[in-house]
């Protein structure tokens, strides 16, 4: 920690105290908001497969398959380390404190970094206090996700790659980086690859064309262990991601959970025209910038780490906005105070985005009245299938990971057939196929699937004797399907 | 003060004549277009409460509406001392007549000749384009004006208190009209071709358009943010329906620019750009060039409804024409003919007044609804209870809350509607259906009491009554070539 002050004075320190503090004001916030509406700890996702799945890693470290899904277990080095402090700790307590701890530390990494790039510390330690406002780091570190693993590993790789004394031990910064490359690789391939990207480039910058080996022996090595991993294992493999533009996905105003912020790009945007102006002999780097910024719109990983970069590039603008002498002096603290009005905005806007995502406790209750129920695999949308696993301990049709399964498309086609038919000979071979016995219908599914009207399956479920309703209350309702039933075709809808 | 100079008699004679010619056509018809209706409830609850009709209990038999009330609080201003009948049809008259003065300034302040800027003017009065909005209470009459006087004084910047103006202008823009954007999109545009064309930048200017930027993102943000989570990018497209998104917003043609904008504009217009761009360099202009290229290609992609691109496109290219008169006039001038310039004066006028008159005949012809319908829905306002649900079609929505004081199932305000394409698909389908069993479903689900089928809807839809209406559950309560049917409220079981 004392390198981390080294290059500042008492104002840096006193700076990013500040940022820290507010950093951690932020997260928590989300937090302390969804327990006060004794809403669960963490919105709706990804979190809930890696809790489910470490929980299930201390009991067996040498997992090979998904107990609840029955599917292959892909190996994660998020899940060992999550598995590991369950020991240690309780699951409450992991929950709470690990997403702020990784926030913590990545961002006091972020700003090591920026150092080592000879951002100024003033800058850098402004760069936090954006980075506090910033949607994707807020929605990251609110939650166990593995994004926000593979960032704390990428910062850490940067920073021991660029860090000025590695030359004195270029063997052990070589074993640190093929380990921490490796543990990347197995967390997230694209995180991975634009690691090495990002070091690339951030090598060269410095002028250490020297000592590029440092970078490129375990660059390939990992690349050598995953190839061999993907032979001789069941690993596979993935870009992980990846998904067609649609604003939808990018914009935070637009209730994209890893998005950007407008007002953020709009002063990224303003920050690189003022540095492409500026600094003349660093345009090949700012071009690459522009490159991940791009990648970003198509990318989670990329937008993740884009949300990094670019509030050194907010910091410009802002500084520049500050600094420069205006000509309309009324302007300039109308602007200031609109920029930050718009950083306010974009940190309340996205904190009432995770506060308000479901699961409420409404469909916590639900889920455990499920896991009551006797064995079977349950029906629901996709984005309900982690929250089914981890509550109610059964399996689904699809979740969010199912996309790794070869019968992805036709699982998609059947489950959407499945939800707009009325017909009961339509909707039982589907039931049968794939052995279903439990549908959760939420109020959210109601409205985007049947637009709050009694049609397709939940018009079926409600007129037919082949279904049981086992649970309604505001909403959520869990119907079963009984299986080798004589049906009669008088009686079908 | 200046003195009263012979252009500025022009000018205003100019002024009274195109007023006078809107509102002889304006007062030909005695009733308004059918979205006009809109206007004029939000007028008249101005009027009583001082407020705008955010919660509207009509419309949609009930619903949130979001939009900047500016427009609607100026008609309420001179409702006061006006009835509403004439204040709807005097004030969109004058504001759009003021467009002539503005113009006057405007290309004045470019061409710095006093000839070009009062042909240009006479073009803004006359152009086609801007005679489709005659009684539609059409909210462009002020946003036009603020647009290009807003556009004004940004070229004049330099000069002692046009700041504040500028300032002023944007935040009375943004309180009536989104399509300001327009205009903030085009000043980018304008830095851009002041770049490349390695002109110096004004530095007033990028920090007024900063400021401006960051207030219009802010106040639309703001005002929008229920409708940006609601409908995503669709926002842009105003949630329309996709049956008649191809109405609102078309295909741009040669032929139809010609049409709405005359062919002496766009040629000179055109011939402006092409000398800007070539041979000499004129910043004022290039902002106009900016504007016009930034309506074009909104026209092209699809991103504005047509007639608003058009309105935007046209007004630019007068502006821009009047740059080439200035040229063509100064060569005239350097002739040995000494009359040549009042020829070329009178050629130029004569072209424009032959070439625009067949649209300019065609574009006058009457949009309000026919009297029967008028009266049928008077009939329903002094015979229905208060809380009845009135279906008739889309258009016919403002007209129903309007005129009838009645709930309606749809009106072309669709922003902020779930599901509208369902709904506005079975709307059509209630007036066209044969089945009985199905119309019953959709009344149903609508809560609809009475069913208006307008003399405009039976040709609409080619019909004289409607097919299902059998005397079991309809009644027809009014028979006037319009025809009002009572559903006497019956069930499928």
């Amino acid at each position: 920690m004392k390198n981390l002050f080294k290059d500042g004075g008492k104002n840096t320190k006193k700076g990013l105290v500040f940022a820290i503090t507010l950093l951690l004001l932020v997260l928590s916030t989300v937090m302390i908001l969804r327990f006060s509406q004794a809403k669960p700890l963490f919105p709706a996702g990804e979190a809930y497969y890696n809790l489910r799945i470490a929980e299930t890693l201390k009991h067996n470290f040498f997992l090979t398959t998904d107990p609840v899904q029955g599917t292959l277990y892909e190996l994660n080095p998020y899940h060992y380390l999550l598995a590991t402090l369950l020991l240690l700790l309780p699951s409450p307590l992991i929950s709470v404190f690990l997403p702020l701890v990784l926030g913590v530390i990545s961002a006091l990494l972020f700003f090591r970094l920026l150092r080592l790039i000879r951002v100024k510390p003033s800058q850098a330690t402004a760069s936090l206090l954006v980075l506090a406002v910033t949607p994707a780091f807020i929605a990251v570190f609110t939650g166990l996700y593995v994004a926000g693993f593979a960032i704390l590993i990428s910062l850490l790789i940067l920073v021991i790659a660029l860090h000025k004394k590695h030359p004195s031990f270029p063997l052990l910064t070589c074993i640190s980086l093929t380990l921490l490359f490796t543990i990347l690789a197995l967390t997230s391939l694209t995180s991975f690859l634009l690691t090495f990207l990002l070091l690339l480039a951030l090598h060269t910058l410095r002028g250490c064309k020297r000592k590029s080996l440092v970078i490129w022996v375990p660059f390939l090595i990992t690349s050598l262990v995953i190839v061999l991993l993907s032979f001789f294992t069941h690993y596979t493999p993935i870009l992980d991601g990846f998904n067609h533009f649609a604003f939808q996905n990018i914009l935070s105003l637009l209730q994209a959970r890893f998005g950007f912020d407008i007002f953020l790009v709009v002063l990224f945007l303003i920050g690189f025209i003022i540095v492409w102006l500026r600094e003349e002999e660093k345009k090949p780097y700012h071009l690459g910038v522009l490159g991940l910024f791009i990648l970003a719109l198509f990318n989670i990983n990329a937008r993740i780490l884009a949300s990094f970069i670019i509030t050194v590039y907010c910091v410009v603008a802002i500084t520049y906005l500050y600094n420069r002498k205006w000509h309309l002096t009324m302007i300039r603290t109308g602007t200031l105070l609109l920029v930050l009005c718009s950083l306010v905005f974009s940190v309340t806007n996205q904190i009432t985005l995770l506060v308000n995502a479901q699961p409420d406790k409404e469909m916590a209750k639900a889920l455990i009245f499920l896991k009551h129920l006797d064995k079977g695999k349950v029906f629901t949308i996709k984005e309900n299938g982690f929250l089914v696993e981890f509550y109610a301990d059964k399996s689904v049709l699809l979740d969010t990971n199912s996309f790794r399964r070869r019968n992805y498309s036709e699982l998609l086609r059947d489950a959407a057939s499945l939800f707009m038919t009325a017909r009961l000979r339509e909707a039982e071979p589907i039931l049968k196929k794939y052995d279903l016995h439990y549908i959760l219908i939420t109020p959210e599914m109601k409205e985007e699937l049947w637009e709050n009207r009694e049609q397709g399956l939940w018009f079926l479920m409600k007129h037919s004797e082949s279904f049981i309703k086992k649970y309604e209350e505001a909403g959520v309702e869990i119907w079963q399907y009984i299986h080798n039933r004589n049906t009669s075709l008088s009686k079908e809808v | 003060m200046g003195r009263i100079v012979k252009e500025h008699i022009i000018l205003a004679i100019l002024f009274i004549i195109i007023l006078a010619v809107r509102l002889i056509f304006a007062f030909h018809e005695t009733g308004f277009s059918y979205d006009a209706y809109n206007a004029l409830r939000q007028t008249e609850h101005i009027k009583q409460t001082g407020l705008p009709l955010f919660k509207d209990p009509l419309s949609y038999s009930g619903r949130t509406i979001i939009f900047p009330p500016l427009f609607y609080y100026l008609l309420a201003l001179f409702n006061l001392f006006i009835p509403l009948a004439f204040t709807a049809k005097i004030i969109p008259s004058l504001g759009f007549a003021s467009l002539v003065l503005i113009i006057y300034f405007i290309t004045k302040h470019i061409t710095k000749n006093k000839v070009a800027a009062l042909i240009a003017a006479f073009f803004s009065g006359f152009v086609p384009i801007i005679y489709t909005t005659i009684n539609q209470v059409s909210v462009y009459s002020l946003a036009l004006v603020l647009i290009f006087l807003l556009s004004y004084t940004f070229l004049r910047i330099e000069e002692k208190g046009f700041a504040v103006l500028s300032i002023i202008l944007l935040i009375l823009a943004l309180f009536t009209h989104t399509s300001v954007f327009t205009l903030l999109i085009s000043f980018f545009i304008y830095f851009l071709i002041l770049r490349l064309g390695k002109h110096r930048i004004n530095i007033k200017e990028i920090e007024i358009t900063l400021f401006l930027l960051f207030l219009a993102l802010w106040f639309n943000i703001l005002l929008y943010k229920k409708a940006f989570f609601m409908h995503g990018i669709r926002f842009i497209w105003q949630n329309i329906p996709a049956p008649l998104l191809s109405s609102y917003f078309q295909d741009i043609s040669f032929l139809r620019v010609i049409y709405a904008v005359g062919i002496v504009p766009l040629l000179l217009g055109v011939y402006a750009i092409y000398h800007v761009f070539f041979k000499t360099r004129n910043r004022a202009a290039s902002l106009y060039i900016s504007f016009a290229i930034v309506a074009f290609i909104m026209l092209w992609l699809k991103l504005i409804p047509f007639k608003t691109g058009l309105l935007f496109l046209s007004i630019n290219l007068i502006i821009l024409s009047a740059y080439s008169l200035k040229i063509i006039l100064v060569n005239a001038s350097k002739t040995k003919i000494r009359a040549l310039p009042n020829i070329m004066t009178s050629l130029v006028i004569l072209i424009f007044i032959l070439t625009t008159l067949t649209p300019f005949i065609k574009t006058i012809k009457p949009r309000t609804p026919p009297p029967q319908d008028i009266e049928a829905l008077n009939w329903v306002r002094n015979n229905t209870p208060q809380d009845a649900v009135i279906l008739g079609s889309v258009k016919e929505g403002f007209l129903i809350n309007h005129i009838a004081k009645r709930k309606n199932v749809a009106d072309p305000n669709f922003l902020l509607i779930n599901n509208i394409n369902q709904r506005y698909n079975d709307i059509n389908h209630l007036f066209t259906l044969r089945l009985k069993s199905e119309a019953i479903r959709l009344l149903n689900k609508y809560a609809v009491d009475y069913i208006f089928l307008s003399t405009n809807s039976m040709k609409e839809y080619n019909l004289t009554k409607l097919f299902y209406a059998e005397e079991d559950c309809f009644e027809l309560v009014y028979d006037n070539e319009a025809l009002i049917y009572k559903f006497l409220g019956c069930r499928i079981e």
